[in-house]
């Protein structure tokens, strides 16, 4: 007897369709909660995008580490540098702080909440070279604005901290490379001094002293040295000071942020694109479970199931007895035991043959 | 006259029981359904073309019908692979329908000494029958039970104690059928569920020949070949699907040219 052969003639195999009409919902199932269940998923409350641009410019200090990259301009450098500034929790936390997002003195808990809002929402993006575009999405409009404000705020006063920094770096390294230098030039004047005190230089000397020159070459190369360091020590003076010409980089606010007056538009392949594709793979998913419920019934249902098997089929008798929910829960069958009930008890109306016993119970 | 009607009036003359008399539970299941429906007439259908198809399948001395001119009687037993697939429902629906329109002695033969089912059908529990008839404890007429009006009766399992496979196996069953089958036209014979009694091939081999019963959608195509296979011996003259359901609109078999 073969199993999944259906007859000559018969494209679809009609236990198949059986199946699929008796197990529709396998079918409706997945068709139905797949989508809804991507459309429940990808829903998302209303986002406010607040939106500002602010232009970069880098100073005479700026780091040379990506000069030579001609890719690189100094609004990518910046988008990089407030991308790893928004990756520390202290940015963060200053931003949501400055945003009154969250008070100073709350719980850490409080302001870390408060600092994964900022990283959730603020992005940067380099619009052109010199071009800093800062977006900041939040649920509510002004909290957006707020937080648009508070990073490009945190953003400027890193950079200016960041400056004040190097310069009082650089200023402590020079102050003590001049005191050095200083002493070095002490020292030679010194020395020059008390060779020239011995061998004085007489007048009408006809050639030059070699050790003299070399003295007053010392002198001269601690002249020049000391000299240098004054200069640099005056620029890192000035750069502590605050002059924006010599930060490392200048941010200016362009467009301040904005107050978002209407949500962002929900894409359309989140509006689309996601639910037609679960429907879609529902209805694959769907498909395949009929299928495999086609293939693994292996009972008979038709003559065609036993079609193989070398003896005939007699005949088919319709389950009669099938009710469905409504009926088996109602007063029908209550009605239904009734009759079979009455049926039983005529049915004792059979007497025997011998006629010793009587049918009648 | 109604469909309802039609329906009701059908059934009780299939069943052989007359008008307002007794009818057999198996029967009645069939009034326990809205009687003007189409899984009830079709039910009534699927009867007469069983009744048909033995007609054309049965050995060639058997298939001049009606009965009065048949040469012989004829033993048909009815099993299944399984218990709750029918066959005692399928036996009596047919016994009652051979009854009505053959216009012969029916005997319906209850060889199932597991389930006793026609006797509880017909209300006749505790009585005694066929085993009582092989033990020797009483004769085939004293546990033959006829009914008043319709050429039908009935012998249940009975209640002699003893083991089922010896009775089975008994050298006394043999003329005890052979008698049944002089008495009547046709000895119909409720057997036990082929995979769960090895009674059952023996008994089969008694037969003329042995109606499979299987259960739509519970029957596996492996326990029909295994019951085919123990039933080798025996005259299978074919198979009955029952409880037949089809959930298939008719547009779409139409639709699709899907044969039944």
């Amino acid at each position: 007897m073969t199993a999944k052969q259906p007859p000559e003639g018969d494209v679809i195999p009609r236990k198949l369709v059986e199946t699929a009409f008796s197990h529709w919902w396998a079918f409706v199932l997945p068709v139905v909660l797949a989508p809804a269940l991507v459309v429940a998923l990808a829903r998302h409350p209303a986002v406010y995008a607040s939106r500002a641009t602010v232009w970069v410019a880098a100073g005479a200090l700026a780091s040379t580490s990506y000069v030579n990259d001609p890719q690189m301009t100094a609004a990518k450098a910046q988008v990089q540098v407030l991308g790893d500034l928004l990756a520390t929790a202290a940015f963060r936390e200053a931003v949501a702080v400055a945003a009154g997002l969250v008070a100073a003195e709350a719980p850490a808990e409080a302001r870390a909440a408060a600092g994964d809002e900022v990283a959730a929402g603020a992005s940067a993006a380099a619009i052109g070279p010199n071009l800093l575009g800062v977006i900041v999405s939040n649920a509510a409009p002004d909290r957006a604005q707020r937080v648009a404000v508070a990073v490009i705020a945190e953003f400027q006063a890193r950079a200016l901290s960041e400056t004040a920094r190097q310069a009082a770096a650089l200023l402590d390294s020079y102050q003590r490379e001049l005191v050095a230098a200083n002493g070095e030039l002490s020292a030679a004047q010194a020395e020059l001094a008390a060779y020239t005190k011995v061998h004085p230089i007489a007048p009408g000397a006809t050639g030059p002293d070699p050790e003299h020159e070399r003295l007053q070459s010392r002198v001269d190369t601690a002249t020049t040295v000391v000299d240098g360091l004054a200069q640099a020590l005056r620029e890192a003076r000035l750069k502590a000071a605050g002059d924006s010409g010599l930060q490392e980089v200048t941010l200016t606010v362009q467009d301040p942020p904005s107050l978002p007056t209407a949500p962002e538009a929900v894409p359309a392949t989140t509006r689309y694109g996601y639910p037609a594709a679960a429907l879609f793979l529902g209805a694959v998913v769907g498909v395949g479970a009929i299928y495999f419920r086609y293939r693994a019934d292996h009972t008979i249902r038709s003559r065609a199931d036993i079609a193989g098997g070398g003896v005939p089929l007699l005949g088919t008798v319709p389950e009669i007895g099938h009710r469905g929910w409504l009926q088996r829960y109602t007063p029908l069958r209550l009605l239904a035991r009734r009759r079979r009930n009455y049926a039983r008890r005529m049915a004792a109306a059979l007497l025997p043959l011998a006629g010793g016993e009587s049918g009648r119970r | 006259m109604t469909d309802l009607a039609e329906a009701i009036r059908e059934i009780q003359l299939m069943a052989g029981l007359g008008e307002h008399l007794a009818v057999p539970v198996a029967s009645a299941r069939l009034l326990t359904q809205p009687c003007g429906s189409p899984a009830a007439v079709a039910g009534l259908r699927g009867f007469k073309g069983i009744r048909g198809s033995l007609a054309v399948t049965l050995p060639a001395p058997i298939v001049q019908l009606p009965l009065a001119a048949a040469p012989r009687s004829l033993a048909i037993g009815v099993t299944s692979p399984d218990y709750g697939d029918g066959k005692t429902t399928m036996a009596i629906a047919l016994a009652s329908s051979l009854a009505h329109d053959f216009g012969a002695q029916v005997m319906l033969v209850d060889a199932d000494f597991h389930t006793h089912s026609v006797g509880r059908e017909y209300g006749l529990e505790g009585r005694r029958g066929l085993s009582d008839a092989i033990a020797g404890a009483s004769t085939l007429a004293a546990v033959t039970y006829r009914h008043r009006r319709a050429s039908l009766s009935v012998v249940t399992a009975g209640n002699a104690a003893g083991d089922p496979a010896r009775m089975a196996r008994s050298e006394r069953l043999a003329p005890l059928v052979e008698t049944m089958k002089a008495t009547s036209g046709f000895v119909v014979l409720d057997l036990p569920a082929t995979l769960h009694s090895m009674n059952a091939p023996v008994l089969a081999r008694r037969c003329d020949g042995v109606i499979v019963v299987v259960r739509a959608g519970h029957t596996s195509q492996r326990d029909l070949e295994r019951s085919l296979h123990l039933l080798r011996d025996a005259n299978v003259l074919g198979v009955v699907i029952n409880r037949q359901r089809s959930r298939v609109p008719r547009w779409m078999e139409r639709l699709l040219a899907m044969p039944q």
